[in-house]
């Protein structure tokens, strides 16, 4: 442009211009068979419908969820049981080795225990009981 | 003399859109027949390679068509597509630039250009062409809008989502900045 000053009218006319050579030579009769192909096309998919409900995304997620929320707590209560069976196999083999004397200390000391924490009652006089009757009393005591 | 047979008038593009949606073809190529080269000029304004220009009108009207539940006459249909091209035009050169085919900078028009379309553009246009890429997008929507497209402030405004007022700030710092660039 030789003019160094250019007016707004002349800025306009120059944008209108602008990219009309490229719209000319569009092949807007092509263009339109393209959309409405493109469109058809879509419709058949929609028309098909939508995959059922339980393999959309939302569904599988809170499969996936569930699946491992159960899958934890199965693990979960396997451990616990298996560390409870284990205790009281162990408790269960070492009463087998101890005397009445030292059964008797152990349930001495459990009485001291349980006194503390709760408050007395009737005393039952465990020098009265027999070995397996200390014994019974400590496996009931496990639970 | 008998009265002559009256002659249906084109549907406007709200009856056009109507009778899309309800399953008609040939209304949906007739709107693109009337808005596609208005697309294209302003994709191409706005720095769309012309190579890729055909392409990207087909995804605007893709769009359009698509989402056109969503179009309330908030302001004509053709300036709502004509947002929507720029919309896809932004993706094309987000595309563009992910491969490194042109810097990510937004020149997404071709600086070396198809030798017709450039012996075809004067000197003058093509600043102006180099000048619109170094705008901000909204500048030179609003601009594009304004100046090439004709429209008035408050249909742009409502096509981009601000008011009247800022298109008017907008249009004007691009014509500042254009005019600088031009000198």
């Amino acid at each position: 442009m030789t003019d160094d000053r250019m007016d707004d009218a002349r800025l306009e006319e120059l944008a209108r211009r602008l990219g009309a050579g490229a719209a000319e030579r569009l092949d807007v009769e092509r263009v339109a068979g393209a959309v409405v192909e493109r469109l058809r096309n879509e419709s058949k998919i929609v028309r098909r419908g939508p995959s059922p409900w339980w393999l959309q995304p939302k569904w599988l997620r809170v499969a996936a969820a569930v699946v491992l929320m159960v899958g934890v707590g199965l693990v979960i209560r396997w451990r616990l049981q298996s560390g409870s069976r284990q205790s009281a196999h162990y408790i269960a083999e070492e009463l087998q080795d101890l005397s009445t004397s030292q059964l008797r200390e152990v349930l001495g000391t459990l009485d001291e225990t349980l006194e503390a924490a709760s408050p007395p009652s009737s005393e039952d006089d465990l020098n009265d009981l027999t070995t397996e009757q200390l014994q019974s009393l400590l496996r009931s005591l496990e639970g | 003399m008998p009265p002559a047979e009256p002659v249906a008038a084109p549907a406007d593009d709200a009856e056009l859109i109507v009778a899309w949606q309800g399953g008609d073809e040939q209304a949906a190529a007739e709107l693109v027949r009337r808005h596609a080269r208005a697309l294209a000029r302003f994709l191409a304004g706005a720095g769309a390679p012309e190579a890729e220009l055909d392409d990207l009108v087909q995804e605007a009207f893709i769009r359009a068509f698509r989402a056109i539940a969503t179009f309330r006459g908030q302001c004509q249909f053709r300036t709502w597509l004509l947002t929507i091209g720029g919309n896809a035009l932004k993706d094309l050169g987000r595309r563009l630039a992910r491969r490194h085919v042109v810097p990510l900078d937004e020149g997404l028009a071709s600086r070396d250009g198809d030798p017709h379309q450039r012996a075809e553009a004067g000197e003058t246009e093509e600043r102006l062409q180099r000048g619109l890429e170094r705008l901000p997008r909204m500048q030179r929507e609003v601009f594009l809008l304004r100046a090439q497209q004709g429209l008035e402030y408050m249909e742009i405004a409502a096509a981009l989502d601000t008011s009247p007022g800022a298109a008017r700030v907008h249009y004007h710092h691009a014509v500042k900045r254009l005019k600088e660039w031009l000198k």
